[in-house]
């Protein structure tokens, strides 16, 4: 058996289609593959590696979501332990809101272990094709809901804001999917000291499955505790306006917003 | 249990060009893929459950094309 190695990737959202052609060929030649999947997504990677492990049961064996974590974790290290190449594969991207990929990650490093992550096609990449949103034109702040609210960064509404699983909104213990309205009211009205209450927002969900349609349902900030927020939800809000052009900072190089070339996204942002 | 409407369910998700073909007419689809016609009957019922036992595919397997 060659020396232990592990590849961290990632299946995408939609089972099948999202697979890239890099995984692909890295899950058909591990040795064992551990996956963090749904039964679409395990029978996807059993026909490119028939031998590949299911972790999801590591879901139901622990309670809260810290310990499924440290137990998938565990898993994927115990098989580095048997040597040859350990492919660990997660839903989405693996290193996007994926605390076991870097987990595992940093312990087979610690342990003089070769390992690295690959990428996967996440929920950000389907959103921004959903939404059409090109985050060049605007710029995009993106954080997790919870922490977006329990630690104020500074918004800038003339850029997009992206707010991460609303769904564990108020989630405190970190053991359920469920969001809490009181909670979700308390955010709008942080939003609204930004945003108009009027501003109208996105929930959005990838579609997982290719013949159902990702869910873009607009919603103002003042009534946004009406919506129903699900495992896969993500609150889009657009910029307010288009960022202002600063003279000082051109001037400090010698140049006046006339020197400054023609460029499709300005134009087009500035509309 | 039957491997052509497995073949089949696999292949939509991995094929935007299917997919489309697929929701214009979904009848050739199933049968180029040779899809019983009792499964046949299910999708189009939209009977999921049906589909599951019939086929003896999982539930997430069925709302691929039942939802």
């Amino acid at each position: 058996m060659a020396a232990a190695r592990l590849s961290v990737v990632g299946t995408g959202i939609r089972p099948g289609g999202h697979l890239t052609l890099e995984t692909r060929h890295l899950l058909a030649g591990a040795d064992r593959v551990l996956a963090v999947v749904d039964g679409l997504g395990l029978e996807h990677l059993r026909r490119i590696n028939p031998a590949a492990e299911s972790l999801q049961d590591c879901y139901r064996q622990s309670p809260g979501r810290e310990a499924s974590y440290a137990e998938m974790v565990r898993r994927i290290l115990a098989a580095l332990d048997r040597g040859g190449h350990v492919c660990a594969a997660f839903y989405g991207h693996p290193g996007v809101f994926v605390w076991p990929a870097h987990e595992c990650i940093r312990q087979a490093r610690a342990r003089g272990l070769e390992a690295r992550l690959y990428p996967g096609i996440s929920a950000e990449d389907c959103l921004f094709a959903d939404l059409e949103l090109d985050p060049a034109l605007h710029g995009c702040q993106s954080y997790e809901a919870m922490d977006f609210f329990l630690y104020p960064r500074l918004i800038d509404t003339s850029a997009a804001l992206v707010l991460w699983q609303m769904a564990a909104l108020g989630d405190v213990r970190r053991d359920r999917f469920e969001a809490d309205p009181a909670w979700v009211r308390a955010l709008a009205e942080v939003l609204m000291a930004d945003y108009p209450a009027e501003h109208v927002a996105t929930v959005y969900e990838a579609a997982t499955f290719p013949l159902s349609e990702p869910r873009r349902e607009p919603i103002s900030l003042a009534r946004l505790h009406q919506v129903s927020f699900s495992q896969a939800s993500t609150l889009y809000l657009p910029p307010l306006a288009a960022p202002r052009l600063s003279e000082q900072r051109l001037a400090r190089l010698g140049l006046v917003a006339e020197d400054l070339g023609p460029a499709a996204y300005r134009r087009y942002r500035d509309r | 249990m039957s491997e052509n409407t497995k073949k089949m369910l696999l292949a939509l998700s991995e094929d935007p060009n299917l997919v489309s073909e697929y929701k214009q007419d979904p009848k050739t689809v199933m049968d180029r893929f040779g899809v019983p016609a009792e499964h046949q009957e299910l999708i189009g019922q939209g009977d999921k459950e049906g589909l599951q036992k019939a086929a003896g595919l999982d539930d997430e397997m069925c709302r691929l094309i039942i939802f």
